[in-house]
């Protein structure tokens, strides 16, 4: 028996050389010391949370899931389709009146006031090119007192342009003014 | 290098204990690590059944009672860790223990951490197909080259039943790396 397992460990050593083929990643042995007392600091530590429940938290718990498992369903009952369109016709007439109400005092009763601050200069502008109102509409609406010459004593009106303005004047036009 | 009774003198001793256990990792870390790893195969698990060892013997030490060598004790820790592992892993695949060494040792030809050739591949299968028990021997005998009182002490089984174990591991594995070779 102790030579037929010479002759086989003979035979394995011929064949593996004893190698097992294992290795290991590169500085494995030297990390290992810190790796294993990083491990025994950790089992020190304290696995309580601090946390804590109320008391017989999970007696309650587990009663109030049970109940709200085998609590009983509440029957359903079948109201017929009629019966449910005449229930639902009054209200919806009740509601349509006052739906009616609301929004016509929003679209038709609805007042807005305005001033002249509201209205951008541009939209009086183009107002005043149109020309669909005259020199009399204005003349009623604003009053003797609207203008007065001394607002305008920061104008200097030179002869030249006034010669000009003039010249452009057609004289029927400004006899046909003059009549009126 | 500390003696061994100095040092679990040391590790019984409140106040020397945790720089005697730095000195008892850096003495014994390779050889546990290489015994673990012959048994789980997978580096990254010989890891962590080394590491769980190490903080066994620590939580552990003041229980050793010195009736064997404090290397041996440390061994059977480290051989009752990676047998636990491999009955865990067993039971989480829900497959036998052979079935998990075969997967194993199937699994080395993707291992990074194998740098074997073809022969040293056969001879991992080959000793998967082992019982645990005589795996464990073939390893400690065939590599580590320990006497089989150190194992029977390691082992806690009989010098006899150990060179029986052997004997036979060792020609199921030259039957086997002959069926594949020859």
């Amino acid at each position: 028996m102790k030579k037929e397992l010479k002759n086989s460990i003979d035979y394995l050593n011929t064949k593996t050389a004893k190698n097992s083929g294992f290795s290991v990643p590169t500085d494995y042995f030297t990390e290992l010391e810190e790796a294993v007392f990083t491990e025994i600091s950790a089992t020190s530590f304290s696995k309580e949370t601090g946390f804590a429940t109320p008391d017989d938290y999970f007696i309650s718990l587990e009663n109030r899931i049970l109940d709200s498992i085998s609590a009983p369903k509440k029957e359903t009952t079948v109201i017929q389709f009629k019966n449910r369109i005449f229930k639902v016709i009054p209200y919806v007439a009740a509601a349509s009146i006052v739906l009616f109400i609301t929004l016509n005092s929003f679209f038709f009763k609805e007042t807005t006031t305005f001033s002249l601050d509201s209205v951008s200069q541009n939209d009086i502008e183009n107002w005043l090119d149109s020309k669909t109102f005259s020199n009399t509409e204005i003349a009623t609406v604003l009053g003797d007192d609207f203008l007065n010459l001394n607002d305008f004593s920061f104008a200097e009106l030179k002869k030249e342009t006034l010669e000009d303005y003039l010249s452009t004047i057609d004289t029927q036009e400004l006899l046909n003014e003059i009549d009126n | 290098m500390i003696s061994e009774i100095t040092l679990i003198e040391q590790l019984k001793n409140a106040s020397s204990k945790n720089e005697a256990f730095r000195e008892l990792v850096k003495q014994y870390k390779e050889r546990l690590y290489w015994h673990i790893r012959k048994i789980v195969i997978s580096h990254d698990d010989a890891d962590d059944v080394l590491q769980n060892t190490f903080i066994k013997i620590f939580k552990n030490i003041e229980s050793f009672n010195q009736e064997s060598k404090l290397y041996s004790w440390m061994y059977r820790i480290a051989t009752n860790e990676s047998i636990t592992f491999i009955n865990k892993r067993a039971k989480e695949k829900n497959i036998d223990i052979a079935d998990v060494y075969k997967q194993l040792a199937g699994s080395l030809e993707s291992d990074d951490y194998f740098s074997g050739e073809e022969i040293q591949l056969i001879l991992q299968k080959a000793i998967a197909t082992l019982p645990q028990k005589q795996q464990l021997v073939f390893n400690m005998k065939y590599f580590d080259e320990m006497k089989y009182e150190e194992m029977s002490e390691i082992l806690e089984t009989s010098v006899g039943a150990l060179k029986a174990s052997y004997f036979h591991a060792v020609k199921k594995i030259e039957h086997f790396i002959k069926s594949k070779t020859d």
